[in-house]
Formats: structure tokens, sequence, C-alpha cells
């Protein structure tokens, strides 16, 4: 069994990667990688290392994501401590509406956010104008920052509230009872000891933030803001000529590095030390501040985060699928009020067939990608192998790797293997689940790790051979995180959008990607109408996942 | 002898805990400088809620604390805990993970305000103390590489290296394995008397509270019920409840009889009725007894004398049968069955009964403890 888990994880990790490497080393005349008269050239690699656009390009990635990032994170810890650690009215509700944004696909954020604030016709726009004569333009890079962290804050929060939540208090008491005033508190003891946790959220948040195509598709292509990601897709994807994948994948190397670089220097500093291992115990729930006179003024000042970042983008979406085209919103435009939209985007095969892709994509990938998940999970869990350690890695790999660069590292292998799944459906699901076995695995690693391993030889002493041990022990005791995690998946791959473009063709259209198809043609009601839909699936299938399971924070 | 802790009327209740009773009713006690004061009782009887009062990690709804001369606690102030001169040591352990044991020993140290202490004076101190708890050579490790019993060490330094007014400990040994338990407590008691500081300890163990203790303030459900030396709480425990709870009993239900004169001891003797036949006992308590009112006499397993033969001249001797031996090394837990009773008996080993044998129980009338009720 564990040949068959490490054989599929090194077809779906190690292959395309073996492939995007030499695509940026080998060439021929039309400009594919490895095919028929190829030949060694270093022209990919000169061509990206040594141009001073490549250091442009970088120089922007790294602003977007490091802003995005701080931005992110600077909310997310604030909503952290105020519904975790001080007595903040209504802290059950703000948490639900913190998180609720997750069902929001970031490309639709960043749709909605143009709709808000592009400088022409923006609603905040505007209002601002009205009022202070000021714009500001979501086409520009704090836009795209703005707009990205807003996007990230969902998952940032669950993170860190996670880890902030099962922190022991008694170890702030223990620091009170030592003559810590509070704030000492917060800085010698409390962050401290939330630095891994935070270090380790930080480093995939940076991977997230480098790898999306959204917001700088929507947000920087109209000012020719270009980051690495839109530069790979748009090599490979040029909207006029031929695609140069070799460029494309060496783009794809180079920002691989830069995925890379953090997270083995946070595996340096943290990961094998183990000197954060937990402590065992009984654990206290830490105190909660009286926030005093401050109560009622932080609590508004949370709801209009809430407002501007989660009520106002729905609220253009309808409007804006409700417009026979979009002008902001005036009583000219509301006596225009019709819909059109609704009722003739389902025109033509491709919306009904997206819907049925998305579902499809949804489905199959989280089921596949769980069940090799729980496989692998159980060989790292149990196997005493010394070669454990390849299966764990190959496992861990595509949480470094960005979607973006798996994207085309599994186009440039279909192009490649005689396979009939290029330009299908398929070819998306191979993509995707290597893009989700780290999660999964992850997932299941804490779910089977947990699961003591003399239920399995107590059944096995009964007489049950593996086979049976699996089905009637192992997946019923560990079928709540499986559940959990098919849900988590399923979410990601119905807002993915950056899989579906990087391998689109007609015949694989799917909600994201169409969306997307719209908006560029200048169709923003249409856009509009199917992002209304997109959300409406995916607020349901999130609304399922919190309220079925709290286990959600674990991601 | 001068006061070091003071409360007065501590009371509080949860604000989670709804309509439920108050975790402290109304606790008042003194403990004297240098005493080892133990507050004793089971799970949720507000000892640890009145600890944490004294600590200031739970601001009590009202009351009064005071350490040494200083108010910490009462209607108009409210002294924080970092600003209280205590040590503090948890249950478990609550070393922090990311210092080495050096560093969780020298936070204390660094986190005084009014006088800084030059980095060697920090270094001397806490090599001291490291000394002290025999842990000197662990000094550069990490706290998550030690042991249980270690990082309880380590978190007993921890509270003392600023030598605190006072010590609070909270089931410090209840995380601990049977035989390091009884290792720390001899060590405990050993520092505690070494450097002579108050020290305020919480527990639901008996012999943790008896051994350690210079005071116990038994508590139930959020009051105290008793509050004496180890040995008065043993003997004369004032209820059945404090009976059981600092050692094995039996406890026999019966009525007065008849009412002694007070002797020269201050004793009165009451013989009972009870379904073993009339029990002789010698009262020191100043309650009123009536003829026919009910009661409870509570004996010590250890206490009660096992013969083969009877001795008719001696007083409270019971016919009974052996149902159980228990053979624990140091002696012997016999059930003996006397009448409808079944009493818990524990001779030294020499005395020698076997299962079914006859035995005659003599039950020494000073030994007897009576309740009302």
């Amino acid at each position: 069994m564990a040949i068959i888990a490490v054989g599929i994880l090194a077809y779906l990790v190690a292959g395309p990667l073996f492939i995007l490497l030499t695509s940026a080393v080998r060439k021929n005349d039309f400009g594919l990688p490895l095919s028929e008269g190829s030949y060694w050239t270093m022209e990919n690699v000169r061509t990206v290392f040594l141009s001073s656009e490549t250091y442009r390009v970088l120089g922007s990635t790294l602003i977007f994501a490091l802003g995005s990032l701080l931005l992110a994170f600077v909310i997310s810890l604030s909503f952290a401590w105020l519904i975790e650690r001080t007595n903040i009215p209504f802290r059950n509700w703000l948490f639900v509406l913190v998180v609720a944004p997750s069902g929001i696909p970031l490309l639709i954020t960043a749709i909605s956010w143009s709709l808000l604030l592009n400088p022409t016709n923006g609603v905040i726009n505007q209002v601002l104008e009205g009022t202070l004569h000021i714009t500001f333009n979501a086409y520009s890079l704090p836009g795209m920052i703005l707009v990205q962290a807003f996007g990230m804050v969902p998952l940032t929060f669950l993170l860190v509230t996670g880890s902030l939540r099962s922190m022991n208090g008694v170890l702030e008491d223990a620091a009170e009872t030592s003559g810590a005033s509070r704030l000492r508190i917060i800085r010698r003891i409390t962050l401290p000891l939330l630095t891994p946790a935070l270090l380790g959220a930080l480093i995939y948040e940076f991977v997230n933030s480098v790898e999306s195509v959204d917001v700088p598709l929507v947000l920087g292509l109209p000012s020719k803001i270009p980051v690495l990601s839109t530069t790979i897709y748009n090599n490979a994807h040029p909207p006029d000529g031929l695609p140069d994948y070799g460029l494309s994948g060496t783009y794809g190397f180079f920002l691989l590095l830069l995925a890379l670089g953090p997270l083995i220097a946070y595996d340096r500093a943290i990961g094998s030390s183990g000197k954060y291992a937990t402590m065992t115990g009984r654990v206290r729930r830490p105190k909660r501040v009286d926030l005093g006179r401050w109560r009622v003024p932080l609590f508004i000042v949370a709801m209009g985060y809430v407002v501007v970042s989660f009520i106002l983008p729905l609220l253009i979406l309808i409007w804006a699928s409700l417009q026979p085209y979009y002008s902001g919103v005036s009583m000219a435009a509301l006596k225009r009020t019709t819909l059109h939209g609704w009722t003739t985007v389902w025109g033509g095969a491709s919306v009904p067939l997206a819907i049925k892709n998305t579902l499809l994509l949804g489905v199959v990938v989280s089921i596949l990608t769980m069940c090799l998940s729980v496989l692998i999970a159980w060989v790292i869990v149990r196997a005493r192998s010394r070669f454990v350690w390849i299966l764990d890695l190959l496992a861990f790999m595509p949480h470094a790797i960005p979607g973006v660069v798996i994207g085309l590292s599994v186009l440039l292998l279909y192009l490649l293997v005689p396979l009939p799944i290029y330009g299908s459906i398929w070819i998306i699901v191979i993509a995707q689940v290597t893009l989700y076995v780290s999660l999964g695995t992850r997932l299941m690693g804490a779910a089977i790790a947990q699961l003591q391993v003399v239920m399995e030889e107590a059944a096995a002493a009964s007489g049950a051979p593996m086979r049976r041990i699996w089905f009637r022990v192992i997946f019923p005791l560990i079928r709540p995180s499986f559940v959990n995690g098919a849900l988590l998946v399923l979410m990601a791959s119905m807002q993915n959008l950056t899989l579906p473009l990087m391998l689109s063709s007609p015949g694989n259209v799917v909600l994201s990607s169409l969306i997307w198809d719209r908006w560029d043609y200048g169709l923003p009601d249409q856009a509009a109408v199917l992002s209304v839909v997109m959300v409406a699936i995916t607020v349901t299938f999130a609304a399922v996942l919190r309220g079925g399971s709290g286990k959600s924070d674990v991601v | 002898m001068t006061t070091a802790i003071e409360v007065r009327n501590l009371h509080h209740r949860y604000a989670s805990a709804g309509d439920h009773p108050p975790a402290v009713g109304d606790v008042s006690f003194d403990v004297e400088e240098n005493q080892f004061f133990t507050l004793l009782g089971p799970s949720g009887c507000g000892k640890t809620t009145t600890l944490r009062c004294i600590a200031g990690l739970e601001k009590p709804d009202g009351g009064q604390i005071k350490l040494r001369d200083v108010v910490v606690v009462s209607p108009r102030a409210f002294v924080p805990t970092h600003r209280r001169d205590i040590g503090m040591v948890f249950q478990d352990y609550a070393v922090w993970p990311h210092m080495t044991v050096f560093e969780n020993v020298a936070f204390p140290l660094r986190m005084q305000s009014r006088r800084r202490l030059r980095t060697g004076a920090i270094r001397d101190k806490v090599m001291a103390m490291l000394e002290l708890i025999g842990m000197a050579q662990f000094e550069k490790r990490r706290a998550t590489q030690l042991s249980g019993g270690q990082q309880q060490r380590l978190s007993l330094a921890r509270a003392l290296v600023r030598e605190p007014e006072v010590l609070l400990l909270d089931e410090p040994l209840s995380s601990l394995d049977a035989r390091l338990r009884a290792q720390m407590r001899t060590e405990l008691r050993r520092i505690q008397r070494r450097l002579k500081v108050t020290t305020v300890f919480v527990t639901h163990d008996q012999i943790e509270a008896l051994s350690l203790s210079n005071e116990i303030a038994v508590m139930q459900d959020g009051n105290i019920v008793q509050q004496g030396r180890p040995r008065d709480l043993y003997f004369r425990p004032r209820s059945e409840f404090v009976g059981n709870l600092v050692g094995a009993a039996n406890v026999i239900a019966g009525a007065i009889d008849s009412v002694g004169d007070v002797n020269e001891n201050g004793e009165r003797r009451l013989k009972i009725q009870t379904e073993m036949g009339i029990l002789v006992c010698d009262d020191t308590s100043d309650q009123v007894w009536t003829t026919g009112a009910s009661c409870s006499v509570l004996i010590r397993p250890e206490s009660i004398l096992m013969h083969h033969s009877d001795t008719a001249d001696r007083e409270n001797v019971f016919a009974g049968r052996v149902d159980l031996g228990l053979f624990i090394g140091e002696s012997v837990e016999h059930e003996v069955a006397v009448g409808p009773i079944e009493l818990k008996v524990k001779v030294p080993t020499s005395v020698r009964f076997r299962r079914e044998d006859k035995a005659y129980i003599e039950i020494p009338s000073a030994n007897c403890v009576v309740f009302e009720g």
C-alpha cells in the first residue's frame, strides 16, 4: 500500500516539476519544450534572470504580497484578540461575520471592489468625490493590496484565532504572578508562544498571495501592474501570438524559488527544533480583558470593517447584476434596473456546462484528494520504514509550490504525454488533486495520529483482515475529519481560479474561469449575475462546512 | 507573631456560573508569618478560587485581603497581580516552553521594576536557586526537555527566586506520579522550612495536607468548615465530612443513651446506643447532649484493637467475624462484621487473623468522636 501511495504522489508531484525544470532549458523552434527537435538552451534563463523587467515584476510582486500580508495580519490579529481575549459584545456573531467572506471566491471579491473603487464610476469613489473631492484608484498597487488583504483575512483569522484559543492561560498567569505587567506579558510570553503559529500562517499566506492570479488579473492588468503569477499566465496564454511555454516555465521556476525560500527558513528556525513542542497538562482558558468604555466604540469599528469587507461587495454585485451596463449608483441607474442580465445569461451552452463542470470538479477532486490523503497520512503516521520521510516530503511539496506553477507544470506535462485529457475537465482534476493533497494529508495526519494504534491492533487480534480493519475501524473513527476535509477541499476547488485559467480550453470551463472570461470580455452585468450565483453556491457549502463541525480551524 | 495574610469575608461568584452557588461563600482566615497554611477540600469547594483571589488572578466580588500591611483587595482597592509580592506554583507547572531553564527562573527578577538587578546579580540568584532545587546542571536546557518532576521543581524555583512575601501553591504535586509525589512532598517541606516563606497551599490530598501544614482550613461548598492543626483535624474533626476528608474512618449511627458528668480533663462520658450495642465515648466537645438525640460516632481504623479472645473486663468490646484481610506491607486492613455493621480495622502485621475468624473488637473510648445527627 505504501508503494501505491508513493507512486501516485511521485507521479502527481515529481513528474510535473521535472517537466517544468526541463522546459526552462530545452526548446524547439516552435517554442514547445521537450518535443521533437528540441535542444538545450540558456536563452530562457538569461531572459528571466538577467532582465531588469524581471526584477521590476519581482519588486511589485513582493510589495503586493508583503503589503497584503501585513494588512491581513494586522486585521486578523486585532479581530482574534478582540474576539478571543476581550469582552467585546456579540463575539460569536463577529466571529461568524469575519469568517463568512471565506465563502466568496477571491476573483469575485476583486470584481466587486473594481465595481466599488474604479476611478470612473466606482461607488465609493462617487461618494468620495462628491464630498471630499478625492478618488482612490483600485487599479493600483495599494488597491490590489487592500483587496488581496480583505480576501486573506478569513483564513488568516482562523489560523491565528485557533492558536490564540488553544494557548494555555496558565502560562500567562505564571508571568503575572512573577510580576510582569500586561504589556510585558504580551511581549514576553503571549507573542513568543504564538510565534510558530504566526510564522506558519505567514508562510502559508505568503505562498497564497504570490500564487493567486485573481486580484492581479482584475485590478493589476488594467493599469499594467504585472506580478509573477500573471506574467506566468500571460506567457502561457498570451492574448495574441503563440504561447512561450519555455519562458513561462522559467518564470514558474523563479516563483518556486521565491516561495521555497521562506519555507526553508521557517523549517530551519522552528519546524525541526521541537522547541515549541506543546506542553501537556490541563489547559485553563485565558482571562478576558475588560475593554471598559472602549467596548462599544471598538465594536462599532469592528462592525464597520464587516460592512466594508463583506456586505458592501455583496450589495454592489447584486446591484451590478440588475443593471444593463454598470455606471455606478445613481437615481438614473435605479430607473434602468432590469432582469435582463439574469434572463439572457443562460443562453448558450457555456453557463450550464460551467455549473456542471464546477460541481463535478469539486466533488471528484474532494473525494480523490481525501482518499489519497488518508492513504498517505496513514502510511506516514504508522509505517516504521526509514523512507517515510520521502513520502512526507512529497506530500508536503505541493504546499510550497504556487498553484500557478502547478498549473503550468501539469499543462506542460499533458501537452507532451499522449493522454487524451488535455483540454478536458480531468486535467484540472489532476492539477487540483496535486494542489490540495498536502492540505488533505495534514488534516488526515492529525486525525490518524489521534487514533490509537491499539484500536487497529485490537481489530487484528479479533481476527479482522486489513481490509475490514479499514472499513470497520479506521474509517468510521476518522470519518468526521474526512468529511470536514472533503468539504474544505470542495470549497477551495470550486473557488479556485488559477488552475482552471492556466488549463483552460472551451470544453473545461468552470464558473470561476467563466466569470473571468465575461468580465475580461467587458460584460460586467453577466459577470455579476454569475458571481451572485456562485456566491450563493459557495456560501451554502461554507455554511454546511462551518455548521457541520467546529474543527474547521485546523486548516 | 505577625500576620502575613489576612482574608476577611471573601466571597466570589463566577460570572459564567449563572444560578449556581458562589464559588467562595464567605471566607475569613489569618496566616501567621512563616507558616505553612493549607486549604484542603474536594474539587469545586472554592479552595483554588480563594488562592487565585490572594494572587489577584481573580477579582473577588467582595471582601478584603491584606498581604502583610498592604491591602490588596478591598471594596475600594485592587492591586493587580504583578504588583503583589508573591510567588506561585501551578498544578501543571506552567513553565514557559520558549525559554531555557535559566530564563524561566530569571524572568521574575527581570520583571522587577523598582530595584533593577545587574546581570551578574541575576545570574547569582538564579544559580543559587537552581542549586537549592538540585537543577543547576540543567541551566541551559529547554523547559520542554525536562521531566514532570523537574518541571515542577523549576516552577518552584521560579516562584521563590524573588524572595516573595508569600508563596502560593495550587495543587503543585497532583500532576506527579505517586513515588515522585512523596519525594517532592519531603523536598517542599524542607525548602519551605529553610527559606521560612509564608506559604498557602491548596490540595485535595489529605496526606499532603497533614504532613506539610502548620495549619489546615477545610473547605466545603465555598466555606471553611473547620480550621486547626493537623492533629486536631485528624483526631477531633467536628463533622463527618471533615473526618472522612482527612483520613479513613468508620462512622456509626446511634442515639444518646446517657450523658455523664464532666471530669477533670473536661471530658464527658457518653453512652450511645448503636446497632453493635452500647458504645462508651469520651466527648471533648462543648456540645449540649440530650438523651435520645441521634448522633454519629467516628472511629479511625487504626485506633481499634483486635483480640482473639474475649476481654470482658474492658469496656467497648464487641464480638465480630473477620470478613476480609488485606495485607499492605506495613499493616493489615481488616473488614470485621459486628452485627449488621462492617468495621474497617487496621492492625500491625504481628496481629494475625484469617478470614471467618472470630474477633473481639475493642474501641478505646478516648478515640471516639461524637457528632450531632
